[in-house]
């Protein structure tokens, strides 16, 4: 008998960082379930292993890369579900190999990244940056979230990176990353990239949590693009004091999950970290090498 | 007791220089007196001419020679206004001569330079301030940031965008970019400045004022916006990232992106990653938001024909700071007054100035060799 999966019926795993896209995500679209955090929106399981066991889940969305284990996505695809997963794995090639030839056996998907391209204001600068007027591209500034350990400091990283070398339209050639931390939740990391079209990039992964902080900056030869944090916010004036409600939690999610679901692929490139391209998963691997080294020795480190 | 009163001899002109907006600040302060300009003989003709009229302008003598001119009553304190090449050598001049030191940007053209002028400033017991990099409002605004506490107790990084949106960029065909990049150590040209030393400047005064010594240092510059720059393969533009005896990790950009690129005449922003939280600081706000369709619908953005750089002029703003003085420089000579006064270092001094210069030397370096460059071991 063949088991028709339903792609749409989508288990999100988060953690405490991630609950408030987790709740943002809920409220938006329908979910069957959620791992790694609670919420009021949608049922709770206590692990991965328990919600396939519990929901004919299409497409487990993992949030948080203190989930991604190689053996968890080992299992969830062995289980016949899809896997969107928010960020790189830290798997080896061989790893990487078996996981894809499982895919293959049991007709799932598995994509990794791509946020970055649904985000919205992104999306928007990516089409202003296209405009003959933007001229030739100088300098990407991109800062945003993530130092809440290392996992989550590398995927952030990797999204700032792919942010950029898509917004310059260049491929990295040279990339140098510094790092230093207070206590094990509050990680900083940088990262000076060159690309190939001469263009240059200064990436920074703030202590906090993911998208608590999220600034672009295009400089081109024509003049300048920008996105900031505070663009959209609503600001509430207390007899006390300022409050500002973040009106955007989500961001990029919805459409990335939804596109997932329908299969489509914005702005595929093989480069750009999505599917599971060992090339690209080897680049991205040999960054969170890099970053434990700058942190472990406290100077620059080039990758 | 009247306050005292210092008087400032002006030590030359040049357009390279900042002089002529220290005028200004000069005239209006109750306890300055301009005593007289000087600069030496063998100066070119334009400068020569260019000095004549501003004493004229002010209404003091011109006076040929420094040596001659620190002779004069009433000089109490020297504005070194002149070519990076000669200012350590004023410097130096000045300070054995018991005169206090006002110093535009730079105390020298290499580290050996900016050695002795400290070395000399520091042997003649005189006060000197390098006024141009820790009164600024980006400084200001980043100094509350940190003093309110909101941050945790200490920094993670700083980082710093600050551009000049001046010139007005062209197409850069390939064959006007000459390479290898042009190493440190000349700067002087008629129709462009080292950006990096010129604007990056700033972005480490700011990460000298949150942050600890500089121990490493990486740069690039690898793209230009003027086919000026592109011909002497000197940078229009530069990234440089460092690294703090603490470990903090810090990064900036700075150049001159040309004109009509930012409603208040350039990006002056920073990032402050404490240990408890972010800030984000902007040196030109708060800002008036003026939209006048007039202002703006008539206003020429095309840099006047001799001043292609607009070294000494800016373009319209629709965005304009609340702060008059964002660069600081009253607030600078309000700590010089009263360093005078107290007998005591202003909060930027010499010795600033010189580690300041020394990181972005170390950062010309690491452009040439595309590496990191240790500071500790060099």
């Amino acid at each position: 008998m063949t088991v028709v999966v339903d792609d749409s019926r989508v288990i999100l795993v988060g953690d405490r960082d991630t609950k408030p896209v987790v709740d943002a995500i809920c409220q938006r679209m329908p979910v069957a379930g959620v791992v790694g955090t609670d919420s009021t929106l949608a049922d709770h399981f206590p692990d991965i292993e328990q919600a396939l066991h519990s929901t004919e889940a299409g497409t487990i969305c993992l949030l948080s890369p203190k989930q991604v284990a190689f053996e968890s996505i080992r299992r969830i695809v062995s289980a016949g579900v899809n896997v969107l997963c928010g960020g790189p794995i830290s798997a080896t090639a061989t790893q990487c190999a078996q996981i894809q030839q499982q895919a293959q056996q049991h007709g799932v998907r598995i994509r990794l990244g791509g946020r970055e391209r649904h985000e919205p204001r992104l999306k928007r600068m990516h089409q202003l940056r296209a405009s003959e007027a933007f001229g030739e591209p100088v300098y990407a500034r991109c800062v945003a979230g993530g130092g809440t350990s290392m996992d989550a400091a590398w995927w952030s990283l990797c999204e700032l990176l792919a942010s950029a070398t898509w917004l310059l339209q260049s491929t990295p050639v040279r990339m140098v990353i510094g790092a230093t931390r207070s206590g094990r939740a509050r990680l900083h990391v940088t990262m000076t990239v060159g690309m190939d079209n001469r263009a240059n990039a200064q990436l920074c992964v703030a202590p906090g949590r993911q998208g608590a902080l999220a600034d672009t900056w295009l400089l081109g030869t024509g003049g300048t693009i920008s996105s900031r944090c505070e663009d959209g916010d609503i600001i509430v004036a207390r007899p006390d004091q300022r409050h500002v409600i973040d009106t955007n939690p989500t961001g990029s999610e919805v459409e990335w999950i939804t596109d997932f679901i329908e299969d489509k692929r914005v702005g595929l490139q093989k480069d750009a970290g999505l599917q599971m391209d060992a090339a690209a998963l080897n680049a991205n691997r040999r960054l969170l090498q890099v970053m434990r080294r700058a942190l472990k020795e406290g100077v620059l480190c080039a990758v | 007791m009247n306050a005292p009163i210092y008087g400032v001899l002006l030590a030359s002109f040049s357009r390279h220089s900042h002089q002529s907006s220290f005028v200004p600040l000069f005239l209006e302060h109750p306890q300055i007196r301009i005593v007289a300009v000087a600069d030496e003989a063998d100066i070119d003709g334009h400068l020569d001419q260019t000095n004549r009229r501003w004493a004229e302008q002010l209404g003091v003598p011109y006076v040929t020679g420094i040596d001659r001119a620190l002779e004069l009553d009433g000089v109490d304190v020297v504005s070194i206004g002149h070519e990076i090449e000669r200012r350590t050598d004023l410097i130096c001049r000045a300070a054995a001569a018991g005169k206090h030191l006002w110093i535009d940007k730079f105390l020298g053209a290499s580290i050996d330079e900016c050695d002795t002028a400290v070395e000399a400033v520091e042997r003649a017991g005189v006060r000197a301030i390098v006024p141009s990099y820790a009164y600024g409002e980006l400084v200001n605004r980043a100094e509350f940031a940190l003093r309110s506490g909101q941050l945790g107790d200490d920094l993670l990084g700083v980082h710093v965008d600050l551009l000049f949106a001046k010139g007005w960029p062209r197409p850069i065909s390939e064959d006007q970019r000459t390479t290898p990049f042009l190493p440190a150590g000349r700067w002087k040209f008629d129709d462009i400045k080292r950006e990096l030393l010129t604007v990056g400047a700033y972005g480490v005064g700011l990460i000298q004022r949150l942050c600890g010594a500089t121990v490493q240092v990486y740069a690039q510059a690898d793209a230009y916006f003027f086919p000026e720059h592109a011909r002497h393969g000197a940078e229009d533009f530069a990234t440089l990232t460092l690294v703090d005896d603490a470990g903090r990790i810090c990064t900036l950009c700075a150049g001159r992106n040309g004109v009509a690129t930012h409603p208040s005449g350039g990006v002056a922003r920073a990032w402050l990653m404490g240990t408890q939280a972010t800030a984000t600081v902007e040196a030109k706000r708060p800002g008036i938001d003026s939209f006048l369709r007039p202002d703006i619908i008539e206003s020429d953005y095309h840099p006047l024909s001799d001043d292609p750089m607009q070294w000494h002029s800016g373009s319209p703003s629709v965005s304009i700071p609340v702060s008059g003085d964002t660069a600081g420089l009253s607030r600078g000579l309000d700590d010089f007054v009263r360093a005078l006064e107290d007998d005591v270092d202003p909060a930027y001094t010499v010795r600033h100035a010189r580690d300041n210069m020394r990181t972005l030397l170390a950062g010309y370096r690491s452009i040439v060799e595309r590496a990191p460059i240790d500071l500790a071991k060099s």
